[in-house]
């Protein structure tokens, strides 16, 4: 579980307020994305819960352990973070390399670790790439590569930072499903910044950051049906949702599609 | 005719002179000029190195490359690369990492005081194309560090801008921002493009984002061009596009799906096409029309109901 209380952080030197007593809890196993235009502090705020920062004012709390300059270590060894650019996370030579690297500062034993590496490099398909050199891999087998590493050191909490918004359309998708595995496993509570519409949608529950403060908390499709707060957070809706918006308006009932197929299925008459 | 390419083709050597797989097989092309061309492909189809050899940081293996009054030939040494790099502006991916000055202001100066220009003459072009670009001025005395991404973006091709290019060539520009930022940069280009007679050339994965700004496109995959055309024909290519396996836009398919679902023509109206209002507009004067068509006809109701359970 992870809880915010009041937290707000000012940047160091001109001391600008990027997030501004911002409240909310998350329980175990659920899939949160946090969502909100360029600047809103989105970035910021998945820092301090992977206590890479420390709040200006405010508690932030991870499975209990309240976030301090002492107890940021406890809490970042619960949690795993992937960033959007694969390249600028890949630190061994090699996919294997990679995923072990963690492993071996864990100091744990050789079965352990060859263990892990089975499992994780097996559940993200990447096992046939462990010998690979990052530059000779796609960014979807990049991006997978970054989740094995950070899935082997066994997190309860996933931190993602738009992990599929550098992925063309099939990476963006093979992310996708793997994101959707994870979380029906019920092991993880992912946080995810994300601008993917697709990627807010397949998620529990959005939280909207405007200027630093909530806007909007609750499932994504009643969140994202609000137009004026959409056009707040400069969230484009789909294509298909704008399209059925628009169809509605010119009285063909289209049964309030999202996806492509439930538009197809309502127009195909 | 802005580019032509003939028979180009190119391979990556490696420190042993070993060459490779052609990541180029054979292009011929032309772009003309005043346009803005859209190139997308799937990874590894030569996108970002067929940008490169625009400007001759790469050089064809064979074949050869004509740019404005440019020839980049194979085995030949380039002439007049300096000047052909300020007449083509290369923005490459993530451009804000190359931001290497105090403030935005001396970035934007960087460009046009390389190409000779005196600091009162790369301090006027920095402040028009802050202009152009729709940003307050007050920006170009910011760190870069300071400003959003989309802020930064736009500065950063700016910083290309100012050097006044004929041609702007772009590797994923959008990459990464939010919504209205991606719209508002090139909803600038577009402008860029129409009001000085520039041409663009944009390399992007997302097809569906730039439907409405771009005049021409060419589909990559395997280092050759699978197709080529306006906006129209882009549309009545979707289903061979998409058999071998190219991502295609979302609402191009539905539009082709729809069309033939009903036995109806495709909407001709090229770029200015894809807009959500025109659409739905297209779409419910079709169904209306099958409507009032069935009402008439009950025989035509028949063969509905006969193909609904067939």
């Amino acid at each position: 579980m992870i809880e915010c209380h009041g937290v707000t952080y000012r940047s160091k030197g001109p001391g600008r307020t990027i997030l501004d007593g911002v409240s909310f809890t998350i329980p175990a196993g659920q899939w949160v994305s946090i969502v909100g235009a360029n600047g809103s502090g989105k970035s910021t705020l998945l820092k301090l819960i992977d206590g890479l920062s420390l709040p200006s004012d405010g508690v932030l709390s991870m499975g209990g352990t309240i976030l301090t300059r002492d107890s940021a270590y406890m809490i970042r060894r619960q949690a795993g973070i992937v960033f959007q650019n694969p390249e600028n996370q890949f630190i061994g030579q090699t996919v294997l390399d990679d995923i072990v690297f963690g492993l071996e500062n864990r100091a744990l034993s050789r079965e352990v670790m060859h263990e892990r590496l089975q499992t994780y490099a097996g559940q993200l398909g990447v096992s046939e790439l462990l010998y690979r050199h990052p530059s000779t891999l796609s960014g979807g087998q990049m991006q997978r590569a970054a989740l094995a590493a950070v899935l082997a050191m066994e997190p309860e909490v996933l931190l993602l930072d738009e992990v599929t918004s550098m992925l063309d359309g099939e990476g963006r998708s093979e992310i996708l499903d793997i994101l959707r595995d994870l979380h029906a496993t019920g092991r993880y509570t992912v946080v995810a910044v994300t601008h993917d519409i697709e990627e807010m949608l397949a998620s529990d529950r959005l939280l909207a950051l405007h200027d630093g403060t909530i806007v909007a908390d609750g499932a994504p499709k009643v969140v994202l049906s609000d137009e004026a707060l959409c056009r707040k957070l400069s969230i484009q809706l789909p294509f298909t949702r704008r399209l059925a918006i628009a169809l509605e308006a010119r009285g063909i009932d289209v049964r309030g599609s999202w996806e492509e197929k439930e538009l197809m299925d309502a127009l195909w008459r | 005719m802005a580019i032509r390419l003939e028979q180009v083709t190119y391979r990556y050597e490696d420190k042993h002179a070993r060459s490779s797989d052609p990541v180029l097989r054979d292009l011929s092309t032309q772009l003309e000029g005043g346009r803005f061309t859209v190139i997308c492909g799937p990874p590894g189809s030569g996108k970002s190195t067929l940008l490169q050899l625009l400007n001759g940081i790469l050089l064809p293996s064979e074949g050869c490359v004509h740019v404005l009054d440019y020839r980049i030939e194979a085995g030949q040494k380039l002439k007049g690369a300096n000047e052909l790099r300020r007449k083509v502006g290369l923005v490459f991916q993530f451009p804000e990492r190359q931001f290497f000055e105090a403030t935005v202001r001396e970035d934007m100066m960087f460009g046009p005081l390389c190409f000779g220009a005196s600091r009162e003459e790369a301090d006027r072009l920095a402040i028009e194309v802050c202009r152009q670009l729709g940003m307050e001025e007050a920006i170009l005395d910011a760190s870069p560090h300071t400003l959003s991404g989309g802020q930064l973006r736009k500065a950063a091709i700016g910083a290309v801008l100012t050097a006044d290019p004929d041609i702007l060539v772009l590797d994923e520009p959008t990459a990464s921002l939010d919504a209205a930022s991606r719209e508002g940069l090139l909803v600038f280009l577009r402008r860029w493009c129409d009001m000085e007679g520039k041409s663009i050339i944009l390399v992007t994965h997302r097809l569906d984002e730039v439907l409405p700004y771009a005049d021409e496109y060419i589909v990559l995959r395997n280092g050759k061009i699978l197709f080529q055309g306006d906006p129209t024909r882009l549309l009545a290519s979707i289903d061979t596009l998409e058999g071998y396996g190219i991502d295609v836009p979302q609402v191009m398919r539905l539009l082709v799906r729809f069309a033939k679902h009903y036995g109806v023509e495709l909407p001709a109206t090229g770029r200015t096409l894809y807009d959500v209002e025109k659409i739905a507009d297209y779409m419910s004067e079709v169904l209306k029309g099958r409507d009032r068509y069935e009402d008439d006809d009950p025989t035509r109701s028949v063969y509905r109901d006969r193909f609904a359970t067939a």
